[in-house]
C-alpha cells in the first residue's frame, strides 16, 4: 500500500454499480397464498428486504470505498433497482450505509406512497421490483429451496410462450395492462438495468446470485452479456495491493481486470452493514434517483409460475426418565 | 461450604444423576436471554456468575430436602424451569446451586368436570397446550416463549400470553398450587373457584421470581378450545394516540377480543411490510369463544373502530401474524445480532390509559438524542384492560463486535430512559417480563411506599435470604 500516487488510484474502480432487488420476505408468506399464487394474490402483509445475495454485494462495494478511502482513492457507489417504485426507509438505509447515489428504473407507475405520500394496500407485489435475479423462462424449471427449519417452498415455472412478445400475452403476470411486467423475466429486467449500466459504465458491476423469489440466477449472466463485459461468479470481491481480486466458492481467488460484472453469493459478506438512527436521520434530505424513461421499460413477459408450500410439523414431547421410547409409543405428543 | 462436600451432600439427597458440575451443563442452565448477554454470547464471552451445579430434583419431596439442606447452610440457590428469561433472572450466584426443575414434567391430572389441569413445574407450555388441544380445550396462555417456557418459571415471573385480554395472564389462570419454602416446607394451595379466607396465598408465589420458595406443582384453568369459531381483523388506523384511544373505547365499551395488538407505523413498516399507509398503524384483533360471542364482539368492535377512520385490511395480517408470531425463538441461539454488530432486545412496561400514549411518545422522542448508537426504536400494545395498556417497546442499537464489554452499558441507557419516563408518569417498570436483577435498582421507586411490605414477607418467608438474590429486592435487610 505505498503506492499512495498514480497507478494505484488509477487501478481502483472509482465507480461501483450495485444491482439489488427488494423482495417479500416469503419465508412469511401464508400456505394458502403459495398454493394459490397469482397475479392477484395479495401479499401487502409480508414485510419488505433487501435481496441477501443483494445485500452482500451492496456491503462488499462499501467496503471496497472503505478501501479506497483509506488510500485517499475515492470510490463512487451507486445501488441500482429495476422497480416501481422503492419504500423511503430501503433508500435512507442505503444512503446511511454510505450509497453516494440510488436509482430507481420505473415507468413511472405510482410512487406517492413509497416518497412520502399515502399508498394502497393490496399492492401486486410480484411487480414491485427487480434487480437481483429471476426465474428463468422454459417449460417444467423447478426450484426446491429449504427456506428454514420447519418450512420449505417449492417454485415451479411452466410454459411462458414466446419471451420477446411485448405486452405480455399468454402469462400470467403480464395480464393486466402489464403492471407486472418485470416480476419474472430474467432476460428483461437485465436488458433494463443494462442499458442504464451502459449510461453509467461502472468499473465494477456487483450483482447478487440469485433473488429469493424464484431464483435462476440468469440476471448476473444477461447484464454481462448484454453489456458484453466478462463476469465473476465470487464469494467476495476486494482490492488488494492495487489489484481487483474476486474470491470463488471454494476459495481460490482471482485478479481480474475492470470493468466486469461480479455475482456474489450470501457468504462472503455478513449483509448489509448497520446504521444508527442518527445517521438515517441525517438522510433525510437525500432521495433516490427516479429515471422514469420509458426506454428503460419496454413490456417483458412473465413465465407463469406455480407455487406450492409444505410445512413441516413439529413435535414437542415431554422427556421423561422413563424415556424417550415410551413416549414414542404412546403416540401421546 | 467446600464445593466436593456441597456436591455429595446434594448426590446423596437426589442421586448422582441429580447433580451436575459439568461445565456446558451449568453454562446452559445460567443462560439469560437478555440482549446484551445475547451480545456477549455472541463474542464467545460467558460472563455471567459461574454456580457451583445444577440440581435436578425429580420431584417435590427432593426439592425439599434440597433446600433444608441449602437453607441450613446459607447456600444461595437459583430456582429454573424453561430457562426463557430476558431479565437476568436465572443468572445463579457464583458458587450457588442451580435448582432446575425441568425434570418434574407432565401432567398429574386433567379435571374435565372442573375445568382445570393439575401440571408439575417443568412441563414446557407448548406440551401441555398440544395435549389439551388434542382434548378438545386450551390453556388460553401463548406468551411468545411458548416453545422455551414451562409452568414453574410461567408462574414464577407473572407471565402473559398473547391472548390476554380475553383470558387474562396467568394470575388469573392459576386454580391452586404447590410450592416448597426456602426451610423446605411444602405447602399446598387449594384449587378453588374463589374463596374469601383472607388474602389470596397464590399470589405470593405468582409473580414472586423463585425469591421465595420453589413452586412445584400448578393447577391451571382450561377452556374449550374453538378455533374454528375465531373473527378475525386487521386494520390500520393513523397515529399511535388515536390507536390507543380506539382500544380505550373497545376496552371501556367491555369488549374482550383475545388479541388486541396496535403496532406503531415503525414496526408496522419494519415487520409486516406496511400493509397499511404511511404513519399508519397497524391493528390486529382476534376474538375467540363460542361463535355467536366472537361474531358479536367482533361486530361491535368493527363499529366502533369505523368512528376512528379505521381501514379494514382484511384477515391476513393476523393470519400472518398467527402463524409467525413464535418465531423468533428458533432464532435466540443464532446471534443474528451479534453477527449484525448490533445488540436488540424488547423492554415492556403498563401504564393507565391517560400516560400511556406520552410515555411512549417521550421514550421515542429522548433514546435517539441519549443513544448515540440506537439503531431503531419502536413499540407495540398487546394487552389492554379497561384501565390502562401496555407498551412493548423494541429496539436495537450498534454496538462493537470486537468490545463485548461496552454491550451492558448501551443496553441500560436505553433501558433507563424506558423506566424514567415510565416512572415519571405512574406508570410501572415491568409488565410481563418481571423485575430480574436488571430491573432491581428501580424496584423502590416503582412500589413506594407498599416496598416495605415485600421486604417483611422475604424476612419472613427466606430469611437467610438465599433465594434468588438480587431480583426485586435491592438487599435484604
Ligand atoms: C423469545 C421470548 C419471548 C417471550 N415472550 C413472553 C411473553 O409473551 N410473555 C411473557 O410473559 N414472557 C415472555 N418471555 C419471558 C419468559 O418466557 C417468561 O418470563 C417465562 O414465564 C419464563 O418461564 P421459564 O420456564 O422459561 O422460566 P425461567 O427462565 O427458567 O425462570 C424465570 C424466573 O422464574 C424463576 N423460576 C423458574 N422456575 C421456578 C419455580 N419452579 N419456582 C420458583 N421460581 C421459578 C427463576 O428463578 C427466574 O427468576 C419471553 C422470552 C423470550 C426469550
Amino acid at each position: 500500500m505505498d503506492d499512495k500516487g498514480g497507478t494505484l488510484k488509477k487501478r481502483f474502480a472509482r465507480k461501483i454499480a450495485v444491482c439489488f432487488k427488494v423482495v417479500p420476505d416469503f419465508v412469511q408468506a401464508l400456505a394458502e397464498d403459495w398454493e394459490n399464487f397469482s397475479e392477484n394474490t395479495d401479499l401487502a402483509y409480508v414485510k419488505r428486504v433487501i435481496n441477501c445475495f443483494d445485500e452482500s454485494a451492496l456491503e462488499i462495494a462499501l467496503r471496497i470505498k472503505d478501501g479506497g478511502g483509506k488510500i485517499g482513492a475515492p470510490v463512487f457507489c451507486i445501488a441500482l433497482t429495476a422497480a416501481d417504485a422503492l419504500k423511503t426507509s430501503f433508500s435512507r438505509t442505503l444512503f446511511a450505509a454510505g450509497f453516494d447515489r440510488v436509482e430507481v428504473l420505473t415507468d413511472g407507475a405510482e410512487l406517492s406512497g413509497y416518497t412520502g405520500g399515502l399508498r394502497t394496500y393490496g399492492f401486486r407485489d410480484n411487480a414491485a421490483s427487480a434487480g437481483g435475479a429471476d426465474l428463468q423462462e422454459g417449460d417444467g424449471l423447478r426450484t426446491d429451496t429449504e427456506l428454514s427449519g420447519n418450512c420449505g417452498v417449492n417454485i415451479a415455472a411452466s410454459g411462458v410462450g414466446d419471451n420477446a412478445v411485448s405486452g405480455g400475452a399468454g402469462s400470467d403476470f403480464a395480464a393486466n395492462g402489464g403492471a407486472s411486467r418485470f416480476g419474472f423475466d430474467s432476460m428483461r429486467t437485465a436488458e433494463k438495468l443494462a442499458e442504464r449500466l451502459r449510461e453509467i459504465a461502472p468499473d465494477l458491476i456487483l450483482t447478487g446470485r440469485q433473488a429469493g423469489c424464484a431464483d435462476s440466477g440468469a440476471v448476473p449472466f444477461y447484464i454481462a452479456e448484454f453489456l458484453g463485459l466478462p463476469l465473476f461468479e465470487a464469494s467476495t470481491a476486494a482490492f488488494s495491493g492495487g489489484v481487483f481480486l474476486v474470491e470463488t466458492d471454494v476459495g481460490a481467488k482471482i485478479e481480474v481486470s475492470a470493468p466486469c460484472v461480479v455475482s456474489v453469493g450470501n457468504g462472503g459478506a455478513e449483509g448489509l452493514r448497520i446504521s444508527t438512527l442518527k445517521e438515517v436521520l441525517a438522510t433525510a434530505e437525500k432521495t433516490p434517483e427516479i429515471l422514469r424513461a420509458a426506454k428503460y421499460f419496454a413490456a417483458a413477459n412473465n413465465p407463469k409460475i406455480k407455487f406450492a408450500y409444505f410445512k413441516k410439523e413439529k413435535k414437542c414431547a415431554v422427556m421423561t426418565v422413563g424415556g424417550l421410547t415410551d413416549l414414542l409409543k404412546s403416540g401421546d405428543f | 461450604m467446600e464445593k466436593t462436600k456441597l456436591i455429595a451432600e446434594l448426590k446423596g439427597i437426589v442421586g448422582e444423576n441429580g447433580v451436575s458440575t459439568d461445565e456446558r451443563v451449568i453454562s446452559d442452565c445460567s443462560k439469560d436471554y437478555i440482549g446484551f448477554r445475547q451480545f456477549e454470547r455472541g463474542a464467545g464471552k460467558h460472563w455471567e456468575p459461574k454456580a457451583a451445579c445444577v440440581v435436578s430434583p425429580q420431584n417435590t419431596s427432593e426439592v425439599s430436602a434440597v433446600l433444608r439442606f441449602l437453607n441450613s447452610h446459607k447456600i444461595p440457590a437459583v430456582p429454573r424451569t424453561g430457562g426463557s428469561s430476558v431479565t437476568l433472572g436465572v443468572e445463579p450466584q457464583e458458587g450457588g446451586v442451580i435448582l432446575n426443575g425441568s425434570k418434574m414434567s407432565g401432567v398429574a391430572a386433567l379435571n374435565e368436570t372442573d375445568m382445570c389441569v393439575t401440571v408439575c413445574a417443568g412441563t414446557p407450555l407448548e406440551y401441555l397446550e398440544n395435549y389439551l388441544n388434542k382434548r378438545g380445550y386450551t390453556t388460553g396462555h401463548f406468551p411468545q416463549s411458548l416453545p422455551l417456557a414451562q409452568v414453574g418459571g410461567l408462574l414464577a415471573t407473572r407471565s402473559i400470553g398473547q391472548f390476554s385480554t380475553l383470558y387474562g395472564g396467568i394470575e388469573d389462570l392459576t386454580v391452586g398450587l404447590e410450592a416448597v419454602l426456602p426451610d423446605g416446607e411444602i405447602i399446598r394451595i387449594k384449587n378453588s373457584p374463589r374463596r374469601s379466607v383472607g388474602p389470596d396465598l397464590r399470589q405470593i408465589f405468582v409473580g414472586s421470581e423463585g425469591t421465595l420458595g420453589f413452586i412445584t406443582e400448578a393447577t391451571l384453568k382450561i377452556f374449550r378450545y374453538a378455533p374454528e369459531n375465531r373473527w378475525m381483523r386487521a386494520y390500520s388506523i393513523q397515529g399511535m394516540k388515536n390507536g390507543l384511544a380506539a382500544l380505550r373505547e373497545m376496552t371501556a365499551q367491555g369488549f374482550r377480543p383475545a388479541v388486541v395488538r396496535l403496532h406503531d407505523p415503525i414496526e408496522t413498516e419494519r415487520d409486516f411490510g406496511a400493509p397499511a399507509p404511511q404513519g399508519y398503524c397497524l391493528l390486529l384483533l382476534l376474538a375467540e369463544g363460542p361463535k355467536t360471542i366472537a361474531a358479536a364482539i367482533g361486530e361491535g368492535v368493527d363499529g366502533i373502530l369505523k368512528e376512528f377512520g379505521v381501514v379494514d385490511l382484511g384477515v391476513k395480517p393476523v393470519l400472518h401474524w398467527l402463524e409467525h408470531r413464535n418465531d423468533v425463538c428458533a432464532d435466540l441461539d443464532k446471534y443474528k445480532y451479534y453477527r449484525l454488530g448490533a445488540i436488540a432486545d424488547t423492554c415492556e412496561i403498563s401504564a393507565p390509559w391517560s400516560e400511556i400514549g406520552d410515555i411512549y411518545e417521550a421514550v421515542l422522542e429522548r433514546t435517539p438524542r441519549e443513544v448515540p448508537s440506537l439503531v431503531s426504536i419502536a413499540g407495540h400494545s398487546s394487552h389492554s384492560y379497561a384501565q390502562g395498556t401496555n407498551i412493548y417497546f423494541t429496539f436495537g442499537a450498534a454496538a462493537d463486535k470486537d468490545k463485548p464489554e461496552t454491550a451492558r452499558g448501551i443496553y441500560m441507557s436505553v433501558i433507563r430512559v424506558i423506566m424514567e419516563e415510565t416512572l415519571k408518569r405512574g406508570g410501572s417498570i415491568a409488565h410481563h417480563h418481571g423485575s430480574g436483577k436488571y430491573r432491581t435498582r428501580w424496584m423502590p421507586e416503582e412500589h413506594g411506599s407498599s416496598y416495605g411490605v415485600m421486604y417483611r414477607l422475604k424476612n419472613a418467608l427466606d430469611p437467610n435470604g438465599i433465594m434468588n438474590k438480587g431480583v426485586i429486592f435491592t438487599d435484604v435487610k
